[in-house]
């Protein structure tokens, strides 16, 4: 009986380490990723050029990835509506998102967010620039950048310049308030209803210029010589603008927000959806015709990996706190 | 004339079956966009627009074009036949166009509506024809004062909107105004009347509100009534199914008036299908010898507006086309797609791609046609739809709204949005207050704040902005006189009464 037992006890005590061991090599292998369609939200309408621009690259990434990306659109509440989405969904890498880097540095010191900073969210992937033109006039006065720094510093105010948002909400606008404090100058923000009015009020001669995002239409102006180009952010070197000074060229130490589309997923995404994602995004970032509608659309491909684009994204955030901070001192003090 | 000449190399491009397929679809998805409440136009292009990436440039925008002048045939259908708008554009279209229902006189209604889109189509496609380049010029000149002044003539036109008594359009108004102003400050972006919540940023929907106050509270007042008969008496009076002639004396004038309206204020940035229904039908009534008869069924009253947001859309193309800029939301759409396509409309568009403008509007005089023909035989349809019994007909009006209006955005906050303001409208009309004047301060208050801030902006604080400027100050006295002469009739009435104590 004594060894009938213990001839039970050696053959089951075999078999659960057969079983674990079993068990301990499934679970060293990283579970398929992805299985099935990857939702990923856009915050703003569809028909823009950020969904057209986003089809291409996530379809070359699809192709990487083995499934597609069903693209949902979720505008509202100033794209934050989108971002909480993003925020409040499962970590299983099936929930991806759209950003931009202004609504995502400069938000939330500003309103009341659903989120105060970004730990709620993993960054991912940057993959495209806006570049951001100063555009005056064709036929105006001035005709190189320090022409109109000049002027405007003999005529507080009397620039009146177009933005994409408010002051604060907008990284040309924290950039144009640091050029300011550093040349002396003041001019006036206006925030005309998108890129259709302030074009309109740029080319009927109602404004001085304007420091948005350049497209295609502008572009078109400005080949034609009827508006011109001052300065811009972002090294766009496909354009022909070699004979005009960016932003880095002439204030090296401003610095310089960046506008970019960048995707992120809620917090806690695991290593292997991570690794699967980077790489599908990064070789997705050379896609023929993602590059052609970029292109088309005056955007800047620029592909930075989670890594390198969460750091800037985490400077780029105190940096937007801290001018925030002083230009809501200012206000206070009714200087503004 | 030379044009002419181009509009027949641009007719040779289209007559083929490709071309005329992506019209015909374009145009019948328009319509259908149109009769049902909510999703609009805007909507529909962006979802479409990823299946015309592949089709050469002018295929996708004569469909996405047929898409939106379409819908505007489309959005007087429910509004004539159970006071529930389509689109905002059809709101006003609501106040004659149901009253005629009401009276048998559907058909009438219908019909005009559907020839009076078609005739200000096409004179709004012969417009853009000719004057395109011209009239782009002058609508560059409009900047925020010449903006501020043209809505301060709209917003006292708030008034001759009215049915009943000024001063409750007025109070009416106001609270557009008010409700104008939920959302985020554009200058400054500081949240308002938000409560903290994200989906209030953007402000109230346009859409759901107009379902809502319209909408929903027309369902909510037939449900109350006790009565089955009071509905079903109206349905069988129905006399005839097409305008008489006697309808087309009156409205051939409205007609065109609303077709010069339309164009006009469809070539300024913000303006587009809404504004110009809502302006040309108190331009009617200002204008009429028997403004009485509106808000009881004239037929003026169903004429110009539709008109008027028809011949909008070939005035929204004028900046499209002829500069590059976009002057509201369905145009950017029509602009991101020829963009995509490596086509880019501004001052050389027609010298650049003459086949694809004059080709575009070759196509835009054939969609109107396709649609006449489509329309006109649905009216003796649509007529039948009002003798379904109401009980089984309001649940399915309830569960297009509310699927309409989810389909905005994709927004469970859209339907509460309906349902709270279907809730004020029906109160709001047992109580005698009208929704049109609400509707078009909400509209147009938004648009009244940032231009006065824009046009302060520019001026560094000096109200003479408005004033110096040439355009601007004719709008302002424009605004003056107005407001004087609508004043005069109830200063009068208050003479009277003191007179009589």
């Amino acid at each position: 009986m004594k060894r009938n037992v213990s001839k039970i006890f050696v053959i089951t005590a075999v078999s659960w380490l057969f079983l674990f061991y079993g068990i301990s090599l499934v679970e060293a292998k990283d579970p398929d990723y992805p299985t099935k369609p990857i939702n990923f939200i856009i915050p703003w309408a569809a028909g823009g050029p950020t969904t057209e621009v986003t089809r291409p690259f996530l379809e070359a990434a699809s192709k990487v990835l083995g499934q597609p990306f069903v693209i949902l659109n979720k505008p509202g509440g100033a794209a934050l509506l989108g971002a909480t989405v993003v925020l409040n969904a499962k970590p299983d890498g099936y929930t991806l998102g759209l950003f931009t880097a202004g609504h995502v540095t400069i938000a939330p010191h500003i309103e009341d967010t659903p989120y105060r900073d970004l730990s709620g969210f993993t960054i991912i992937a940057k993959f495209i620039s806006y570049p951001q033109a100063f555009t005056v006039r064709g036929d105006s006065p001035y005709k190189t950048w320090q022409d109109f720094i000049k002027w405007a510093k003999n005529n507080p105010r009397a620039a009146k310049i177009c933005f994409p948002s408010s002051k604060t909400k907008s990284p040309q606008g924290l950039v144009m308030w640091q050029i300011e404090q550093k040349e002396g100058v003041e001019i006036t923000y206006m925030v005309p209803q998108g890129t259709a009015e302030a074009l309109t009020l740029l080319l009927g001669g109602h404004i001085t210029g304007d420091f948005m995002a350049l497209n295609p239409t502008k572009l078109q102006y400005v080949r034609e010589g009827k508006l011109k180009i001052l300065t811009y952010a972002t090294p766009h070197k496909n354009l022909g603008f070699e004979n005009i000074p960016s932003l880095g060229e002439l204030y090296p130490d401003i610095y310089p927000f960046d506008a970019v589309m960048g995707i992120w997923g809620p917090k806690d995404l695991p290593a292997y959806v991570m690794k699967r994602l980077e790489d599908a995004f990064s070789k997705a970032a050379s896609d023929h015709s993602f590059i052609e509608m970029a292109n088309r659309l005056c955007l800047l491909v620029s592909y930075k990996n989670s890594v390198e684009f969460g750091k800037d994204i985490y400077k780029e955030s105190l940096k937007a706190k801290e001018i925030i901070d002083k230009l809501r001192g200012e206000e206070e003090k009714g200087k503004k | 004339m030379e044009s002419f000449h181009h509009l027949l190399y641009g007719f040779v491009e289209i007559l083929r079956l490709e071309p005329l397929l992506y019209c015909f679809a374009g145009v019948f998805i328009g319509t259908l966009i149109g009769v049902l409440p909510g999703i609009g136009p805007v909507g529909t292009m962006s979802l479409l627009l990823p299946f015309t990436i592949k089709a050469p440039p002018l295929l996708a925008i004569i469909m996405l074009a047929g898409i939106y002048y379409g819908c505007q045939y489309g959005g007087s259908t429910t509004s004539i036949l159970v006071n529930i708008p389509g689109e905002a554009s059809s709101v006003v279209t609501c106040l004659d166009g149901y009253q005629m229902a009401r009276k048998g006189r559907a058909g009438p209604a219908l019909g005009i509506a559907a020839f009076g889109s078609f005739i200000a189509g096409t004179l709004g496609v012969f417009a853009l024809m000719l004057v395109a380049p011209a009239l782009a010029s002058l609508a560059l000149r409009f900047g925020p004062p010449e903006y501020f002044s043209l809505i301060c003539m709209g917003l006292t036109m708030v008034i001759f909107m009215a049915r009943g008594s000024s001063i409750r359009a007025m109070m009416m108004a106001v609270f557009g105004i008010i409700l104008g102003c939920v959302g985020l400050d554009p200058q400054t972006g500081a949240s308002r009347f938000i409560f903290g919540s994200t989906d209030l940023m953007d402000g109230i929907g346009l859409g759901p509100f107009v379902m809502g106050l319209f909408g929903m509270s027309e369902v909510f007042l037939n449900i109350e009534k006790s009565s089955i008969e009071e509905r079903t008496l109206i349905v069988d009076k129905i006399k005839g199914l097409l305008p008489t002639l006697q309808d087309w004396k009156d409205s051939i004038m409205p007609i065109t008036r609303g077709s010069v309206v339309g164009f006009l204020l469809g070539i300024l940035p913000g303006g587009g299908a809404i504004i110009s229904s809502f302006f040309s039908y108190a331009i009617e009534k200002r204008i009429s010898k028997h403004p009485e008869k509106f808000g009881k069924g004239a037929i003026e009253g169903v004429a110009a507006p539709e008109s008027a947001n028809n011949s909008a859309t070939a005035g929204g193309m004028v900046p499209l086309l002829t500069l590059g800029i976009p002057p509201n939301v369905v145009m950017a759409i029509l602009l991101g797609v020829l963009v995509i396509h490596d086509v880019v409309p501004g001052p050389r568009f027609i010298s650049q791609h003459p086949e694809i403008f004059w080709g575009f509007i070759a196509s835009m005089y054939i969609g109107n046609i396709m649609l006449l023909i489509l329309n006109l035989p649905l009216i003796g349809l649509w007529v039948k739809v009002l003798k379904v019994p109401y009980k089984i007909l309001f649940p399915i009006i309830l569960v297009f709204c509310i699927i309409g209006a989810y389909g905005i955005n994709n927004s469970t906050f859209d339907i509460y949005t309906m349902i709270v303001f279907g809730v004020l409208g029906y109160l709001m009309r047992k109580y005698e207050f009208e929704g049109a004047p609400m509707v078009l301060a909400f509209f147009l208050g938004p648009m009244f704040e940032r231009n006065f801030r824009l046009s302060l902006l520019l001026s560094d604080g000096s109200f003479s902005i408005f004033f110096t400027r040439p355009i601007s100050a004719g709008g302002m006295i424009v605004t003056f006189l107005l407001l004087v002469f609508s004043a005069i009739p109830i200063i009068q009435r208050r003479k009277e009464v003191i007179s009589i104590e």
